[in-house]
C-alpha cells in the first residue's frame, strides 16, 4: 500500500478538528427557527419562534437587558401574503452580579416568540419563513452572534400541534410579563 | 429611651446601603482619585483642575469596545480631543481574574501599544472604587467633567447601541456633542444616557 504523503496526511487531520472540538468552544448558542404548527392553514394564525440553545452558564438578554447587555433581535423575510405580528418575549430571569449589577435575560433554551398569519389567499402548497436572529450571549465574557434561520411548512386542512408545541404552551403564561421586581432602567 | 434608640440605630442602618452605593450623578462635583496608571505613576483627577476631562470605562475583552477600538473610533476621539487640550483618562475597573483585568503598567501599556490610542492616561482601578464612585456599569461608559469639576454628561459614547462597527458612522457621538458645546460656552443638550456594553468586571 502507498503511504499517503505526509503534507496530505497532515491536511487531513487538520480538516478532521473541527469535527472533534466541542461546538460550544466556539458558539455557545445555536439558533434555529421552530413553530407550534405542524404546518400552515391559509386564513389562521401560528406562532413560532426563535430559540437559543445556550450552553450552560451562558445567558442571552430580554428586550430590556437591564445595567448591560443586548436585546435579541429578529427579523423575518416573509413570501407575499404572510405577516408577522410583534415580538412576544417570555418572562425573564434576573441575573445580578458585582457592583450592584443586574440584567435581564434567559439561561437554557432561549426562545422569542412571532404569530405568523397566512392570507386565506395564499395558494402555495408550502411556506417558507425566513428570519435574520442577532444576539448577545454572556458569561463573565460575552459573545456577539447572528444567524440565518429558515423554516418550511406545509400546508395543511387543519391546526396540528408540532412535537415542540409543548414549550409554546409552558412559556404562555409568562409571556410580556417582566422579571420579578423590575424597574424600567432610567439614564444613568 | 430604649425604643428611641432602636428607632435610631435601625434608621442610620437604613441609610447605609444608600450611603454606600449613591453613585456621583450630573452636575455634581466630580469624586476625586489617585490611581496608578500605565507610565508607572500615580495620577490623580486634581492634576487636570481646570480642564475638560474625559473619563472612559474599558474592558479590553468586551467586543462593545472591540467595536470602538478595532474601528479606530475611540482612537480618533482621544486624539482629536486630546489636541485641543482635553484630559482623556481611560480607566480600567476589572477585578483581579476578570476580563479586562490589567495586572500592571506595562500590562496597561501593552493595550495603548496595541491599539495606537491616544488616552493621555491609562488607570488601573482593580478594587473598582473609582467605577463604583462614577456608577459605571458598562464599558464602555463615558463621563465628561466640564472645567470646574463638575459631571457634565454621563452614559453611552453614542446613540447605536450594538457590537457592530458598520454602526457607528451613522451613530450620534454624545461625548464629541458634549465637549463641542462645552468649549463653545453651551449648556450641554443631552447631559445623560443609558451606557451600553458589558457590564464592568467588578
Amino acid at each position: 500500500m502507498r503511504a499517503i504523503p505526509a503534507p496530505w496526511a497532515l491536511l487531513a487531520a487538520l480538516m478532521m478538528l473541527p469535527a472533534l472540538m466541542p461546538a460550544s468552544a466556539k458558539e455557545p448558542a445555536k439558533a434555529s427557527l421552530i413553530a407550534e404548527s405542524q404546518g400552515f392553514v391559509p386564513g389562521q394564525a401560528f406562532t413560532v419562534a426563535l430559540r437559543l440553545a445556550l450552553d450552560p452558564g451562558w445567558h442571552t438578554y430580554w428586550r430590556d437587558p437591564g445595567d448591560a447587555g443586548l436585546p435579541t433581535t429578529l427579523q423575518f423575510t416573509l413570501p407575499p401574503g404572510v405577516h408577522v405580528g410583534a415580538l412576544q418575549w417570555p418572562k425573564p430571569r434576573v441575573f445580578k452580579a458585582a457592583g450592584d449589577l443586574t440584567c435581564y435575560g434567559y439561561e437554557g433554551k432561549a426562545l422569542l416568540l412571532a404569530a405568523i398569519t397566512v392570507d386565506p389567499g395564499y395558494s402555495a402548497e408550502s411556506l417558507a419563513l425566513r428570519a435574520k436572529a442577532t444576539w448577545l450571549v454572556c458569561k463573565d465574557i460575552c459573545q456577539p452572534g447572528k444567524a440565518d434561520v429558515a423554516l418550511v411548512l406545509h400546508r395543511q386542512k387543519a391546526f396540528a400541534a408540532s412535537a415542540q408545541a409543548p414549550l409554546f404552551a409552558r412559556l404562555r403564561p409568562g409571556l410580556g410579563q417582566p422579571p420579578e421586581g423590575y424597574l424600567p432602567s432610567k439614564a444613568r | 429611651m430604649k425604643k428611641l434608640l432602636i428607632a435610631a440605630g435601625f434608621v442610620a442602618l437604613l441609610a447605609l446601603p444608600f450611603a454606600a452605593s449613591a453613585a456621583a450623578m450630573v452636575g455634581a462635583p466630580a469624586p476625586d482619585f489617585s490611581l496608578m496608571s500605565s507610565t508607572g505613576k500615580a495620577v490623580e483627577l486634581k492634576d487636570y483642575s481646570g480642564k475638560l476631562v474625559v473619563l472612559e470605562w474599558t474592558n479590553q475583552g468586551c467586543p462593545f469596545v472591540h467595536k470602538h477600538y478595532d474601528s479606530g473610533n475611540m482612537q480618533k476621539l482621544q486624539r482629536e480631543y486630546t489636541a485641543k487640550g482635553v484630559a482623556w483618562l481611560t480607566i480600567s475597573s476589572s477585578a483581579k481574574g476578570k476580563e479586562g483585568y490589567f495586572a500592571g503598567p506595562a500590562d496597561a501599556q501593552a493595550f495603548i501599544d496595541k491599539n495606537h490610542a491616544f488616552m493621555t492616561a491609562l488607570l488601573l482601578d482593580p478594587q473598582g472604587k473609582v467605577g463604583r464612585a462614577y456608577g459605571a456599569k458598562t464599558t464602555p461608559a463615558m463621563v465628561v467633567l466640564a472645567k470646574d469639576g463638575t459631571i457634565a454628561y454621563k452614559g453611552a459614547i453614542d446613540d447605536k447601541p450594538s457590537t457592530d462597527q458598520a454602526d457607528i458612522a451613522g451613530a450620534h457621538n454624545y461625548v464629541a456633542a458634549a465637549l463641542d458645546e462645552l468649549m463653545a460656552g453651551k449648556p450641554v443638550s443631552v447631559p445623560q444616557t443609558r451606557s451600553y456594553g458589558c457590564s464592568v468586571k467588578y
